[in-house]
């Protein structure tokens, strides 16, 4: 595969060099696997596999793109040809900042290949799982689905980067639907891994699906939260969450340069409590593989936050270059038919200094929202306002968690809101969602999220 | 060339021993120019994604991939007829069906739009920001031509169809917001345009917006907004895998769900619109489907295999990609228009844009989102509204608090006229 991948982009490289000031060529390789399971039974297997090559050709300040699902000669041919039509209209200067031109090969952790793993064994785990998740004759549907991803990125440029990154990831689906007396409830839960089959012996997955179906038939009969202002408790994956949607987004170069987010001018400015530090980083434990960005940059750990004041902003080379900075190599595209956005990739909250057990019993009445279920949400760059649906909460009263409520929508302002943190603790998880991605501009890319266990008092609940 | 290594293809199939094979090739080309600021960048891409579904007995596989070279065909065709026969049989499947069919739609395929180049996409940049009176500061307009085939061992059926679509982030006042526009054909595409254009022409004076206070309110979703709650909150419930699988609240038609004013019809075949084509996904004909009558529900949405389940007929609401099996979707969805005149409306939330739609339940009917623009209107003046939470019971909301205003719009897949509900029950500050 490498061989192929290296040949596409020297044939390339070799034909333009001499046309141009700088060209880059991606070679994008995506394979997936899903295997699906319904009520005890086989319900589907998709198999996909994704091949593309992107073309940027940069002369006297213009741009040109273009993008192909061919990697015969015939196919590159007609790329280049595209990208210089591109070019050819193009009436726009870009700049880019500089890079240093790396060459490197890097996979993500596994042990056990995908490929490595018979595929009858995956049904029968799979099947086997799904058996287990149906705890009960209120358990209408049950949907478990298990996931594989082999990624292979390959980037190469005239000024002579050659990068080859490979990432394998795998995971657990289960979504449980119950009915009782007319009412319907439904959680969806996914636990993504970065590596290969290895992790089937890592976790016990018959207790996360039973888990699953278990709180779902809880939700039939919980309650809505009393209707007055009252602090939450979020856990890991809820704040993970809550800082991608509303601080994460905002902080990408492209929408503080075109003055869409509210941070734009904001840089060294307090935007949160003190004891607020927040970091994206391309490689983290349990977290996307992004070693290197879609322009060959080397992503290191970019400090966001620091002590509540905003250090720092997501740049690819162009925004970088506006800026009058360097890239944080967050240049990222879905596939190489896409163009790389200014793009997260895993955007958290470093621990505090709570334990967990004292920031509870330190708590007199609050909502503890759990990321068991919850739904993505969706964030207003130019306000800052944020939404999202909880997953499963409880009710803390006097230090205890009590009784479990529905699931509730959770808005805020997030300057407010982060500004309103009084208590971090020292715990911390990562996530990301190996069957979905993070939508911009109509670009899918898997993002991580995470933190400790914060406790939060301004954001709005919704209650009916 | 092309016909050559799908016959090829195929024959290696049979070679193989599979049934019946079913091999579905998106070819498209597409323009596109995007924008933001006075940054400009133009991209061409040029896709081929290729599904193959092998059939043995009752049992199906799948494989899908990108490009189509005649080895990767082969590897397709190898690798699904593997995933066929680990399958469990499917006692409902109904295997392919036996004869592909095409309605007669008008106006899917516009020669100006295949043959738009670069510069001339740039024209069209232009045309909305004349006709919007707007500023534009980011978006992208695309030109897509698509040729569809679809072939299995004893007959095919193609078609070749354009889509012109521009999503606009319009600048109002201190805010913008996002639109998108889609059609089958140029002239279409700018008629569109100009209908959204003298609905939001007071946006530009959206400034300064309050968060809306705790309480009950009336509100008016306008066309877009109605449309897409109307499609999160009901239309995807009367999707009949949902009803069948036990995932939609509605588990049979001829009840009363919604009030007598209340009409919504789904169709695959008005010209023009993004939601029409000559054929599904299964390779049968669309065509047009009532679905709430004064209020009853009428008809759910079907594709060869749901209606297979229940004996009826398929709505031709199969909808698939290379990628994907086919499933049940809404082609087009109408709403009936009402007689009140939103002009008339006073005391109450005009709606111009939500976000956290998603964050719905609706099979609970709990509709969910916030307001991101909105003006309150009153006899004396329009008051900018940003910030509270919409959330209240839908399925009580259609049956006994929702009337229907005049004035239909048609927002890509989806014609609506604004809807007023009342006594809403929203968080605010």
């Amino acid at each position: 595969m490498k061989e192929i991948v290296k040949e596409i982009g020297n044939y390339v490289i070799k034909k333009i060099e001499n046309f141009v000031s700088y060209a880059d060529v991606r070679v994008h390789m995506f394979r997936f696997l899903v295997i699906k399971t319904e009520n005890r039974k086989l319900k589907e297997i998709q198999a996909k596999e994704k091949y593309s090559v992107a073309l940027r050709v940069m002369q006297n300040g213009k741009i040109g793109f273009a993008s192909i699902t061919g990697f015969n000669k015939k196919s590159l041919d007609k790329l280049i040809s595209n990208a210089f039509s591109s070019l050819k209209a193009c009436s726009t200067n870009f700049e880019l900042a500089e890079r240093k031109p790396e060459k490197a090969e890097v996979c993500s952790n596994f042990k056990l290949h995908p490929c490595k793993f018979p595929l009858e064994e995956k049904i029968l785990i799979c099947e086997e799982l799904n058996k287990i998740s149906i705890t009960s004759a209120k358990i209408k549907v049950s949907e478990t689905w298990l996931g594989e991803m082999e990624e292979i990125r390959y980037f190469t440029s005239t000024d002579g980067a050659d990068i080859i990154t490979k990432f394998i990831s795998t995971g657990i689906k289960q979504t449980s639907v119950a009915k009782e007396n007319g009412r319907i409830q439904k959680l969806s839960e996914t636990k993504s891994n970065v590596g290969g089959y290895e992790f089937v012996y890592s976790e016990n997955w018959s207790e996360f699906v039973r888990k699953i179906s278990f709180l779902t038939e809880k939700m039939l009969h919980s309650s809505f939260p009393p209707k007055e202002k009252i602090p939450v408790i979020l856990d890991p994956k809820s704040i993970g969450l809550l800082l991608h949607e509303s601080l994460g987004h905002a902080c990408e170069a492209d929408l503080v340069f075109s003055g869409s987010s509210l941070l734009k001018n904001m840089l060294g400015e307090k935007i949160a409590s003190e004891s607020v530090n927040i970091y994206d980083s391309g490689v983290e434990e349990n977290g996307v593989f992004v070693p290197y960005d879609d322009e060959g940059v080397k992503k290191g750990k970019t400090e966001i936050v620091k002590n509540g004041v905003l250090k720092s902003f997501l740049h690819n080379r162009e925004t970088a270059a506006k800026f009058s900075t360097t890239s944080t190599g967050n240049a990222r595209a879905e596939n190489a038919f896409m163009l790389p956005l200014v793009r997260q990739t895993n955007f958290f909250m470093s621990p505090g200094d709570y334990k967990l057990e004292e920031l509870i019993e330190d708590t007199k009445k609050a909502i503890y929202v759990s990321g068991i279920g919850a739904k993505g949400g969706e964030t207003n760059v130019s306000t800052g306002y944020f939404t999202f649906t909880s997953g499963v909460c409880y009710l803390i009263e006097n230090g205890e968690i009590k009784k479990q409520l529905a699931q509730i929508p959770i808005s805020g302002f997030v300057t407010e809101a982060l500004s309103s943190i009084d208590a971090i603790a020292n715990d911390f998880s990562l996530h990301f969602n190996i069957f979905l991605g993070c939508k911009k501009e109509g670009q899918r890319v898997k993002v991580g999220f995470g933190g400790p266990h914060v406790r939060v008092n301004k954001v709005m609940i919704g209650v009916l | 060339m092309f016909y050559e290594k799908i016959e090829k293809a195929l024959k290696f199939a049979k070679k193989l021993g599979v049934e019946n094979i079913e091999i579905w090739v998106e070819h498209d080309k597409i323009n596109e120019l995007s924008w933001r600021e006075n940054r400009e960048i133009v991209n061409t891409t040029d896709f081929t994604g290729v599904g193959i579904r092998v059939i043995i007995g009752k049992k199906q596989g799948k494989f899908s991939f990108t490009g189509i070279g005649e080895n990767m065909l082969k590897h397709g065709i190898r690798i699904a007829y593997k995933i066929a026969k680990l399958s469990k049989p499917d006692h409902f499947f109904p295997g392919l069906p036996e004869k592909y069919e095409k309605s007669n739609v008008k106006c899917l395929y516009d020669k100006k739009i295949e043959e738009m180049n670069l510069e001339k996409i740039k024209d069209i940049k232009n045309s909305i920001i004349d006709i919007t009176k707007m500023e534009i500061p980011k978006g992208n307009i695309k030109t897509i031509c698509s040729e569809i085939f679809l072939f299995s061992f004893n007959q095919e059926i193609n078609e070749k169809i354009t889509t012109l679509s521009a999503e606009a982030r319009l600048k109002c006042g201190e805010k913008s917001f996002r639109k998108t526009f889609s059609s089958r054909t140029f002239e279409k595409f700018l008629k569109d345009v100009e209908t959204f254009s003298k609905r939001t022409q007071l946006l530009k004076n959206f400034k300064n917006p309050k968060p809306v206070k705790s309480g009950k309110w009336d509100i008016v979703l306008l066309p877009e907004i109605a449309g897409s709650v109307f499609m999160k909150m009901l239309v995807e419930q009367l999707y009949a895998d949902a009803v069948q699988k036990g995932k939609s609240a509605f588990e049979e038609t001829e009840i009363a769900i919604a009030k007598e004013n209340l009409t919504l019809i789904d169709s695959g075949i008005i010209p023009h619109r993004v939601g029409s084509r000559a054929f599904d996904g299964d390779g049968l004909k669309t065509r047009e489907t009532i679905l709430i009558e004064k209020g009853v529900l009428k008809s759910f949405l079907h594709n060869y295999y749901t209606a297979h389940i229940e004996e009826v007929e398929t709505t031709g609401n199969s909808y698939r990609k290379y990628n994907s099996l086919p499933e049940v979707k809404a082609n087009n969805i109408i709403l009936k228009e009402g007689d009140i005149d939103i002009e008339e409306l006073n005391n109450c939330i005009f709606v111009y844009k939500i976000i956290g739609s998603k964050l719905s339940n609706p099979t609970q009917g709990i509709m969910s989102f916030n307001i991101a623009f909105g003006f309150i209107k009153t006899d004396q003046e329009l008051i900018p509204v940003s910030g509270g939470i919409v959330y209240d019971d839908f399925f009580d909301i259609i049956k006994n608090r929702i009337e229907i205003c005049k004035n239909q719009e048609w927002h890509e897949n989806l014609c609506f006229p604004p809807i007023l509900m009342k006594n809403v029950n929203i968080i605010g500050k």
